[in-house]
């Protein structure tokens, strides 16, 4: 059937003890407290200390003249958004590309998506003076160009049909290392232009980045629209190519949808906040403990874990050494790849793929 | 043979004579190395722009070198600072070029200086290296009082009488205009602070440059939550913009960039996307003394640039009193 | 005396010692020694000055004139040169020996971790205290390198599939460079801008004292490696016939990776975190010569030096006066060349 690898399997095994639709429900419940609880949290963190009352009343009862309803309404409110909605972007882009790959270590990161946006934009900035606001474009040319690369690479790789899961990722890091170093040879010609844009580049959340997302909420939503009626099609080629085409479905479309969707929605974020990773590849494993990957409800469910770990992240990056402020791309990128390192552990250990 | 020894000693004679003619003094630079320079240098190689060329243009020192920037969009080498400022185009000078922040060694020792100026955070590790090409000098880039900094370069260079007499009219200048609008300045408070980019902070620069300097000489005072905040001496910091209302004193002043062609307002813009419902919060800006300064003629450790500085606070406050 | 048949040659330099060697190999070194030599020559003459021939032949004929062109050279290149061609060489070593322990071809330094781990602990280094020294520096290189070293082992010790070290190796590396991210966005060291040029690898701030140790350094560790070779070699054709043939594999695999270690962590601690030289000379060493003995070892250490020499010489002139650190041009190339090469992974 469909591989179920995640977290030690005592632990999901008793989860889907309970009853399927209970289990959905109590997750969806469960989750919406957890990113509720996060959100207020995430609202009442800053530097400037803001009293519990005046925080509701900047929300229900804005005052102009208040300087502090401003700095909720305007500063912290925007980047909580952003943040859930970045997240969710992320965490629904992973759960297709897992789906799809049925590989549970890609992610938009891991197949070196991002770091082509990253590269693009950067050569736009350089070579075509290029605004930093208005880089979604060549960001979404450059995940294009590096997706596509890394799974010709993969092809090539497969040849030997040795370790088929493994190849991808090795791929994925290898087109993500080779655009790193392109964008470092970039910056080095001339510093003081993309002195600007140094945080950007590690990934990084500011209440600015609402203006850039209330203009491409609308692509967003197509993609995800997209990404979401293609979930049957996907469900029926889990079972293979062969018995998917005798079923009806006409795979080679399905997968360059769900490949440009993922595409998309990567270099959304990426324009957005920047390149941050790791969560498309932990949110699936996060939404398999409660739901199966079949079935739309998945999906769902990896929208809300990821809006949930990129506020989450973003809340730790924040406090963590206050009153200094880690930049969230460095704590996802932390905590992601340490993920990532234990789920090699654990797969190879359980002689799942290899 | 005879000859040959006479040609050897006459040429050791001169050379020694020559030696005591261009005297040397011993130095201490600011990142405490002795060095042994010459009084007075013909051939001065600047390794950055916006610290020693400006000040070295400003004395009209003998700059053989200097580091530069790349001017947008022309993609040319450019002083930042000296073009502004002086008006001096790098393409005019015959300048050699070292490339950014004095990277490139090979040019600098094809340059043939006789001193070289460099800066303590930048050229620490190659110190050595470049001593070899000529004795070198590392300077601060923010002393507390820019002058002291000024006042080492141009007696390194041997023009310390032309700093001292325009150091002496500057101080005049400034008596006169605490003077003239003492109502405006008397007790009164400033803050220079510039809106980070891309991030929700707010760049506050406490000790940096001509401009802090000439307002500390004029009188005012830091706001109560720097004086908090930063030691004295400190060149400043990144705060984040939800306490931008603790930035209020009774003057702001915030600098834009000219490159690309952006004007005063960008500094609005610039709050706006940092810290949105700026302007309920600063008492500055409500009563008409928010000062935009433009960052490449204001910054120079010139005082050229102390006289830009004065001019847009006397312009600011003869206008209010309207 | 030499003896030739179809492929070998033997070298017999007196009665009882011979040392046989394919006759390819031979021609390649040779080949290899002359380029190397003449790309020394080029790198004198090549920079941001011009000079001119004869200068660069004064500097070589030890015929210290001294005037300003040949002592440019002699300053400024000669360091940069030699650190080049030491590191070079040191960390294409590096990239053989682990490639023998982990019997695949992608396992290299920069790809395993193990450059990230020197580098972060150096960083680290920069955090706590504030003067550096070239001692310091290099301990604490090789401590990262060595804790990395022993990470990565942890993890593969129970499976030694090729591609999963070398994954395990790059999960390794990330989570150490999302570290040293981190650590350097947020914390004000005093010698930032210096950081950031080492990270990236470069042979600017070498002086001629470093660049002899380096070179010294280097010429240790060769002698070891070729003393140890008849040992090292077996270890290419697996586990169980190395036992066969008498040697105690796993022993000389600990050692074959404390070599490698010892190689690379003076390199990276004196001109930073460069990757990827392993990787690509020892991929051309063997398309090359095709054969996996020590000789690899010596033809990848040529290249490596070779390539290590020209992304500095390049790094310095193409774009004059702004200077290009090496060890982008390397980390670019690299890439580009692991993403060449994958397509061979399977024949190895």
């Amino acid at each position: 059937m469909f591989q179920h690898i995640s977290l030690p399997s005592t632990l999901s095994r008793s989860l889907l003890r309970i009853l399927p639709s209970y289990r959905f429900l109590g997750a969806i419940l469960l989750l919406t407290l957890m990113l509720l609880l996060v959100a207020l949290t995430h609202i009442s963190i800053g530097a400037r200390s803001i009293a519990w009352a005046d925080i509701f009343q900047a929300i229900f009862a804005f005052d102009s003249q208040q300087f502090v309803h401003h700095i909720v309404i305007k500063q912290r409110l925007p980047r909580l958004v952003v943040a859930m909605a970045c997240g969710a972007m992320l965490g629904l882009a992973g759960f297709s590309a897992q789906k799809m790959f049925q590989n549970p270590l890609v992610s938009s990161s891991t197949l070196g998506v991002s770091s082509g946006a990253v590269f693009f934009s950067l050569c736009a900035i350089y070579f075509f003076n290029v605004s930093e606001n208005d880089i979604f474009i060549p960001a979404f040319i450059g995940a294009a160009v590096a997706g596509l690369f890394t799974l010709s690479m993969t092809e090539m790789m497969n040849r030997s049909s040795i370790s088929k899961n493994l190849h991808i990722v090795l791929a994925g890091s290898l087109v993500s290392m080779l655009f790193s170093s392109l964008s470092s040879f970039l910056m080095q010609l001339d510093p003081l232009r993309f002195a600007n844009v140094q945080d950007w580049l590690l990934g990084d959340i500011s209440p600015a980045d609402f203006t850039d997302l209330s203009r491409m909420y609308p692509l967003a939503l197509l993609a995800i629209g997209i990404l979401l009626t293609q979930g049957r099609s996907l469900d029926v080629m889990i079972m293979g190519e062969k018995q998917a085409r005798s079923a009806g479905v006409n795979v080679t479309r399905t997968r360059h949808i769900t490949l440009l969707c993922i595409f998309l929605l990567a270099s959304l974020v990426v324009s957005i906040v920047g390149p941050i990773g790791f969560i498309g590849l932990v949110v699936p494993h996060i939404s398999k403990l409660f739901v199966s990957e079949v079935g739309n409800k998945g999906a769902w469910l990896s929208m809300l874990i990821g809006g949930l770990l990129l506020s989450l992240s973003d809340l730790l990056a924040r406090i963590v050494i206050a009153p200094k402020v880690l930049i969230v791309g460095g704590v996802s990128a932390s905590i992601g790849s340490i993920f990532f390192l234990c789920l090699l552990y654990f797969m190879v250990r359980d002689k799942r793929v290899v | 043979m005879k000859l040959i020894t006479f040609v050897q000693g006459a040429l050791l004679l001169s050379l020694s004579l020559q030696s005591v003619a261009s005297e040397t003094m011993m130095i201490t630079d600011h990142a405490g190395n002795k060095v042994e320079i010459l009084k007075h240098p013909k051939r001065i190689a600047s390794l950055h722009v916006m610290s020693a060329t400006s000040i070295l243009l400003d004395v009209d020192a003998p700059i053989v070198g200097t580091s530069t920037y790349i001017k947008l969009p022309e993609n040319k080498p450019y002083i930042r600072g000296g073009e502004e400022v002086f008006g001096i185009k790098f393409a005019d000078t015959g300048y050699f070029n070292y490339g950014n922040k004095g990277s490139d060694i090979e040019q600098i020792k094809a340059s043939k200086p006789d001193l070289i100026i460099g800066t303590v955070k930048y050229q620490k590790k190659i110190f050595d290296k470049l001593s070899k090409i000529a004795p070198t000098v590392l300077i601060q880039r923010y002393t507390p009082n820019i002058f002291d900094a000024y006042r080492d370069v141009a007696t390194w260079v041997g023009k310390k009488d032309i700093f001292e007499h325009n150091y002496g009219l500057y101080q005049h200048k400034i008596a006169r205009f605490k003077d003239k609008y003492a109502d405006e300045l008397l007790g009164k408070t400033f803050i220079y602070a510039v809106p980070r980019k891309g991030q929700a902070e707010i760049k506050i620069r406490q000790n940096s440059g001509i401009i802090t300097q000439v307002l500390f000489d004029l009188g005012l005072t830091r706001p109560q939550f720097l004086k908090d905040t930063f030691a004295p001496d400190d060149a400043g910091g990144e705060i984040s913009s939800e306490l931008i209302e603790s930035l209020d004193a009774d003057w702001f002043f915030s600098t834009y960039t000219s490159q690309l062609g952006l004007g005063p307002k960008s500094i609005d813009v610039g709050f706006d996307d940092v810290a949105p419902g700026w302007q309920f919060a600063l008492t500055a800006y409500q009563h008409n003394q928010f000062i935009r300064l433009n960052r490449e003629q204001a910054y120079s450790p010139t005082f050229v640039s102390a006289d830009y500085v004065l001019n847009a606070l006397e312009q600011q406050i003869l206008k209010n009193r309207k | 005396m030499n003896i030739f048949d179809n492929q070998n040659m033997i070298i017999s330099p007196s009665k009882g010692i011979s040392l046989p060697l394919y006759k390819r190999t031979f021609l390649v070194l040779c080949a290899l020694v002359v380029v190397l030599s003449v790309s020394f020559i080029c790198s004198l003459k090549l920079g941001s000055v011009s000079v001119s021939w004869a200068d660069v032949y004064a500097v070589i004929g030890f015929d210290m004139a001294l005037n300003d062109a040949t002592s440019t050279i002699y300053e400024l290149r000669l360091p940069r040169i030699m650190g080049a061609i030491s590191a070079g060489a040191l960390m294409a070593l590096s990239g053989y020996l682990l490639q023998t322990a982990a019997r695949n071809a992608l396992a290299d330094p920069g790809v395993l971790g193990l450059s990230d781990g020197a580098a972060l602990s150096v960083i680290v280094l920069y955090v706590v205290s504030l003067q550096v020294s070239l001692t310091t520096s290099i301990i604490a290189s090789f401590f990262g390198v060595f804790v990395t070293a022993l990470v990565v082992l942890w993890f593969v010790h129970k499976n030694l599939n090729g591609t999963f070290i070398v994954l395990v190796g790059i999960a390794v590396g990330a989570v150490l460079s999302a570290f040293s991210d981190m650590l350097l966005s947020s914390v004000t060291i005093e010698d930032m801008a210096f950081l950031m040029a080492f990270l990236s690898g470069s042979f600017l701030s070498l002086d001629l004292a470093s660049a002899s140790f380096l070179s010294i350094w280097m010429a240790l560790i060769i002698s070891v490696f070729l003393l140890l070779s008849r040992y090292i070699n077996p270890l290419n054709f697996g586990y169980q016939h190395a036992m066969s043939l008498g040697v105690d594999a796993k022993k000389y695999y600990i050692f074959i990776i404390i070599l490698a270690v010892f190689a690379m962590a003076p390199v990276i601690a004196l001109v930073g975190s460069i990757g990827f030289i392993g990787l690509i000379a020892t991929f051309l060493a063997k398309n090359i010569i095709g054969y996996r003995g020590t000789e690899l070892g010596i033809v990848s250490m040529l290249l490596g030096a070779i390539m290590t020499l020209w992304a500095d010489t390049l790094g310095r002139t193409l774009f004059a006066p702004i200077m290009i650190n090496a060890g982008v041009f390397i980390a670019l190339i690299g890439a580009l060349f692991f993403i060449i090469m994958t397509r061979y992974i399977v024949r190895q």
